[in-house]
């Protein structure tokens, strides 16, 4: 009996992930607990492992599909089997599907059963053969054999997608492309059709602008990420649903950055790992945490929870979005540990390879993007927390001394946005003092 | 174009056919007074004499006998068999002597014979007078086998019947008898071995014949609703059998249906399928063969029990949906 692969639930919030790509192919032998397929939940990439030992005789979701949990992607059974028809069929959700994107997916590559045979009708057989196609390169539809209009749906994309587009562009029909030996027509050939059709028509009429020469700059369109959509869905609804108040102040950095060089220096006699900036303002912002519970703090409809833990939460930028990993007991950790962890976590996370859990359970947030030289900035404070800071860049100020002469000193900007809601204006102010005042006295971020 | 039922075409070509041929006699049970059992030769005693209409014994054996060797002493005898399960009587001069005949003489007698045999269940008359027996005959050879399934087929191709050298067993369709449908006057025939496409598709093909074709015509329609267009071909007759229409549909459209009363197994129907795997249709062939037929059960009394045996329009239809993938 064929087992399904189901797109599993990988965190309490998922309610869809991503076929990112399959690590196996149809008609390949997978052991239990190995990599089958990537899939990109709504906050990383991770492996899909086989449950148990057998064959994948059947992929039923393509990768870069959007599935909701356990639907079933594929199929594990032994050689020679076939899927159940009906429950493949029932596998395909009708929800938010467009038709597209239904005929889609309810194509699946047949696997060859033990003798190395396709299941094909006689009419499959002889279109493949006179396209002079693989009949195993052709999808079916899961529990059915190759049937005709799988060949020609298969034959149709008879231009490659470059060709077809340039052909398209020049108002001729990408299938007029068509090669008679049934290969794919190449971009070479739609520009012969191009310029073909242009001698044919020499005089044909112009509107009267006249576009710059040069290559044309046509609007493109980019679709979201998995991340992407989820995140932007998470930011609006918090920016809806939270009534919002931005404060800011400029903490003097001059000591801790010194501390920062006599810490690296004297560190860099046994480790390469530097502490950063932002490893002393996190380390900062978690005792001011310890000292100012209301702003370690979580929505819970008519109530808060003051959380016991303090677990900050990281914005990463990433290539497929906005990522935050969490790090956990933030305020426990001694100053080398939390270096580790955070450049661990960062990197991962841009590399998108954070297990689910390491992706949950923050109680604030910190975003810094200082280091492009933004003075200040009010990102959206990540929901149901209460709270997030905005980390901006450190400027060079001349200050009066307490000598009444001016010095130089070296200021961080900083924006603590908190839900108005859950804080008051004083008990915000409170905070961001304590955080201003933790990374004006320096040496405490130490211990 | 006037409209008569099937029972009076079958009577009309029989009356223009003796009218025009004084050689022709008519010869069974009930035919003569009584006008025939299903009505079809009413008034023809009358207008024909007991010289050409005959009533004879119950002996289906002395029927066809009689008309083996009138046909061989040089009449065309047009016998009738009252219900076709009662050929069973008479095998014997059916199949080894009016079959027969003709090769067994070198060719120094030829057969004129035509038998007429109601066929089909449906009027609640059970197992000896409901079955379709076509394969024994079309398994026979030196028989023609003919299966109208309209009022216009049944008299031009009784009278092609009637004109053939050769024994033809014309089995008319009891549930069409009373079945009304437009018939040409006058004189015209219809050439065996030449299937009619009923309607035209591309999806499925149904191949069929006798009363089940009209039942193809109805699931036909009720699929084309659903975007499935299926051409409805009637084959006519089974011997001549139209070979190269039915590969023609079944390369035209990929998916073959095929229908009949009759139980499945044995039927015509493996041959009908057979004609297709083994021409070049098969190369065009997009999902398998399928055959919708009656059950291998003989017909029962319970009128319920025998709508279900045999195929009704509603499993035809789904049938022609499984082929074309879809589901109801």
């Amino acid at each position: 009996m064929a087992t399904k692969v189901i797109m599993p639930k990988a965190g309490m919030a998922m309610e869809e992930g991503v076929l990112v790509a399959w690590l196996k192919k149809v008609g390949d032998p997978v052991k239990s607990g190995e990599a089958i397929a990537e899939i990109e939940t709504d906050k990383a990439i991770m492996d899909l492992e086989a449950e148990l030992d057998g064959i994948l005789i059947a992929i039923v979701r393509q990768a870069g599909e959007h599935v909701a949990v356990t639907q079933t992607i594929a199929w594990i059974g032994k050689a020679g089997e076939s899927v159940p028809e009906a429950l493949s069929s029932a596998a395909v959700p009708a929800t938010e599907g467009s038709a597209h994107k239904r005929a889609q997916s309810e194509a699946v590559i047949v696997a060859p059963g033990s003798d190395g045979r396709l299941a094909a009708t006689p009419a499959a057989r002889r279109l493949a053969s006179e396209a002079g196609m693989e009949l195993a390169s052709i999808p079916a539809r899961a529990g059915n054999p190759i049937n005709a209009d799988d060949v020609r749906r298969h034959v149709r994309s008879d231009a490659t997608p470059l060709a077809s587009r340039m052909a398209q562009a020049s108002g001729l029909d990408p299938a007029s492309l068509a090669r008679g030996d049934g290969s794919r027509a190449r971009s070479a050939d739609a520009a012969a059709a191009i310029a073909n059709a242009a001698q044919a028509s020499p005089s044909r009429p112009t509107s009267s602008y006249q576009p710059p020469t040069g290559l044309p700059r046509e609007d493109r369109r980019l679709s979201f990420s998995a991340i992407q959509r989820i995140t932007g869905e998470r930011l609006s609804r918090s920016h809806a649903e939270i009534p919002s108040v931005s404060i800011f102040t400029v903490a003097d950095a001059t000591e801790l950055l010194a501390a920062r060089e006599r810490i690296n220096a004297a560190r860099g006699l046994t480790s390469n790992l530097k502490v950063s900036l932002n490893d002393l303002v996190v380390r900062a912002c978690a005792k001011a945490l310890l000292a100012n519970p209301r702003a370690n703090a979580v929505v819970d409809g008519d109530g808060l929870i003051l959380k016991g833990g303090i677990h900050i939460g990281l914005a990463v930028a990433t290539d497929a979005g906005l990522q935050v990993p969490t790090l956990r007991d933030a305020d426990r950790l001694s100053l080398p540990e939390q270096a580790l962890r955070s450049k661990d976590l960062a990197e991962r996370a841009r590399a998108r390879r954070l297990r689910p859990d390491e992706l949950e359970g923050g109680t604030f947030t910190i975003s810094n993007i200082g280091m492009y030289g933004i003075t200040s900035f009010t990102p959206i404070i990540n929901q149901p927390q209460v709270g997030i800071l905005g980390v901006g860049a450190i400027e060079d100020r001349l200050v009066l001394g307490a000598d009444g002469q001016p010095v130089q000193r070296k200021m961080l900007h900083l924006s603590f946005t908190f839900d108005h809601r859950a804080m008051d204006g004083v008990e915000s102010a409170a905070f961001l003092v304590s955080v201003k005042g933790l990374i004006e006295a320096a040496l405490i971020l130490v211990l | 174009m006037r409209e008569i039922t099937y029972a009076e075409a079958i009577r009309e070509a029989l009356s223009e056919e003796m009218r025009s041929d004084d050689s022709i006699v008519f010869i069974g049970e009930d035919i003569g007074i009584y006008g025939g059992a299903f009505g079809v030769s009413k008034g023809m005693l009358a207008e024909f004499g007991p010289e050409r209409v005959r009533d004879t014994p119950i002996s289906e054996t002395a029927i066809v006998g009689c008309g083996v060797g009138a046909a061989m002493a040089g009449l065309r005898p047009v016998v009738e068999i009252m219900f076709s399960d009662f050929l069973a009587v008479a095998m014997d001069q059916v199949v080894n002597q009016a079959a027969k005949a003709r090769f067994q003489f070198g060719g120094q007698f030829t057969v004129p014979l035509v038998i007429r045999a109601p066929s089909g269940s449906g009027t609640g008359a059970a197992e000896q007078h409901s079955q379709s027996l076509e394969a024994w005959f079309v398994h026979t050879p030196g028989i023609k086998v003919v299966t109208p399934s309209t009022p216009a087929d049944a008299k031009g191709l009784l009278k092609t019947a009637i004109r053939d050298a050769n024994p033809v067993l014309f089995l008319e369709q009891k549930l069409l008898y009373r079945v009304k449908g437009e018939v040409p006057e006058g004189d015209y025939s219809i050439p065996f071995g030449q299937a009619a496409v009923r309607r035209e598709g591309k999806d499925v093909a149904v191949v069929s014949y006798g009363r089940m074709v009209g039942r193809c015509l109805e699931a036909a329609a009720l699929v084309a609703a659903e975007g499935i267009e299926t051409e409805v071909i009637d084959l006519r007759t089974l011997a001549p059998l139209d070979r190269d229409s039915i590969v023609r549909a079944a390369k035209k459209c990929g998916r073959v249906l095929v229908v009949h009363e009759a139980c499945q197994t044995g039927g015509v129907g493996g041959e009908i399928v057979a004609t297709i795997v083994d021409s070049e249709a098969f190369f065009y062939l997009d999902a398998p063969v399928r055959r919708c037929c009656g059950q291998d059960t003989p017909i029962p009394y319970n009128r319920n029990l025998e709508d279900s045996v045999v195929p009704q329009t509603a499993g035809i239809a789904e049938a022609l949906r499984g082929l074309c993938g879809r589901k109801s």
